[in-house]
């Protein structure tokens, strides 16, 4: 009987943390999501993507491959810097608007410590 | 080897990493406390000792109880990637140890564990893509992308990225064990359900969950013991190891999302490697009434610790488990990550 309890007890406060930290769970939702996103994109549109169609006399076709792989290479490369620049835009933000609702601070750049 | 004989060698060695690491933890901070390896508990009034390097018994119990699997399994592949994960977390465990003893530059460390990936480089090399498959799986669309020759480049550095994000979230009494024993536990659940079942994946998993259920039952708050860094490289490289060889690389990444968040967010501040005593301002302050307080200050690191504790202040034990409940909101999107990889998938 002991046991149930407390497993209750760990699940209501697991609950809790979980509904204290909603903001970061939704940050996290969020990037997960736009990672699904990201690599159907990959896939739809640069997956079959051809570098240079145009030109496609003029060079050997190995030349062509490689061109396209670093090409490829390049936009996911751009997805994954934009995706991170978010997470870490997403976070900061959260941050600074909890310290600023707990310690009434004004921004980002005011210092100081809480005692 | 059949998926029920998988689930039944799990368990036992779930069982065996118990009971060593239930014989060998004691003993070894009885034996740490001896020769003076004991740090002091920083986010406590009373600043403790406690016993460091307890980390040692990972490495021992978990390169012990792999012997194991390589008794008992009926295929060579198998076996090898033991070995090979045997490697692995032994050179990034000998390298903890010797930041522990000695200390290493905030940049030498991260090299020289992806050295640590050597082992795993080479086994594949010769073993043909055996040991690791480098098209891995994706969410939707499968093996979507023929990633070859970068996933080669990929491995050393998410090697050491998983072993620097483990030792980075070792901050406070359980914040780093806790949140390794949901990973572990959600990585042997995921190998399982994968198609086909991980066999390497299930069997490491249960080796690492053993240990580190053991393990958190002495390091959370209060600690008996701090893992070091001999204990934290070897967990990460351990993870990075699983991922690699269960082809569990996408699910590792959104499960181990806390410890990444942590990590990125600290080195995105600070803007690259920074030794954590040489950082200008703390992240957090000890208050007088015994909870804990994220600095205001904006040159202090961004670490997890300190966003959680943006709202208010908290107590040692409510930021450990408050790291372990964000870890299973993770595990539970790395499980439908996992069934919209292996069970889903749309024909592009």
């Amino acid at each position: 009987m002991k046991i149930i309890t407390d497993i209750f007890t760990k699940l209501k406060l697991l609950l809790a943390d979980l509904r204290r930290n909603l903001g970061l769970l939704l940050i996290i939702s969020i990037i997960w999501v736009l990672l699904l996103i990201g690599i159907l994109f990959l896939k739809v549109y640069i997956g079959p993507m051809q570098a240079i169609p145009t030109l496609i006399n003029y060079f050997p076709a190995a030349f062509i491959d490689f061109v396209t792989s670093i090409v490829k290479v390049i936009i996911a490369g751009i997805y994954v810097l934009i995706w991170l620049y978010l997470w870490n835009r997403s976070v900061r933000t959260y941050f600074w608007r909890a310290i600023k609702k707990y310690y009434g601070l004004p921004d980002e750049t005011q210092n100081g410590a809480p005692e | 080897m059949e998926p029920i004989w998988i689930c039944f060698w799990a368990v036992i060695l779930i069982i065996v990493s118990i009971v060593l690491m239930r014989i060998i933890q004691p003993w070894l901070i009885k034996e740490l406390r001896a020769k003076g390896k004991i740090g002091i508990d920083v986010h406590k009034l009373d600043k403790p000792e406690v016993a460091e390097m307890g980390g040692i018994s990972i490495l021992i119990v978990a390169c012990t109880v792999a012997v194991l699997p390589i008794i008992f399994t009926d295929l060579v592949i198998v076996r090898i990637q033991i070995i090979v994960f045997m490697g692995v977390v032994g050179i990034a465990g000998i390298i903890g140890l010797i930041d522990d003893l000695y200390g290493l530059g905030s940049k030498m460390k991260p090299l020289l564990v992806a050295g640590a990936s050597i082992p795993l480089l080479i086994a594949n090399f010769v073993y043909l893509n055996q040991i690791f498959y480098p098209w891995p799986d994706f969410p939707l669309v499968g093996q979507g992308f023929n990633i070859d020759y970068l996933y080669w480049i990929l491995v050393p550095i998410g090697i050491a990225m998983a072993a620097n994000a483990v030792n980075m979230i070792d901050v406070v009494n359980g914040s780093m064990s806790g949140p390794c024993v949901i990973i572990f536990g959600v990585l042997l659940i995921c190998s399982l359900l994968k198609q086909p079942v991980s066999e390497v994946g299930v069997l490491l998993s249960a080796i690492m969950f053993g240990v580190m259920l053991i393990f958190y039952k002495y390091n959370r708050f209060p600690a008996k013991v701090f893992s070091g860094d001999v204990g934290s490289l070897a967990i990460g490289a351990a993870l990075g190891a699983i991922a690699i060889m269960g082809g569990l690389e996408v699910v590792t990444i959104v499960v181990a999302m806390p410890l990444i968040i942590n990590a990125f967010q600290i080195l995105a501040s600070v803007r690259g490697f920074v030794e954590g005593k040489k950082h200008k301002s703390r992240p957090s302050i000890v208050k007088s009434d015994g909870t804990i307080a994220a600095s205001t200050d904006n040159k202090a690191p961004l670490t997890l610790m300190r966003i959680i504790m943006a709202k208010k202040p908290l107590k040692e034990p409510e930021i450990a488990r408050n790291f372990t409940s964000l870890t299973i909101f993770c595990g539970v999107l790395a499980i439908i990550t996992l069934i919209l990889t292996d069970y889903i998938k749309f024909t592009l």
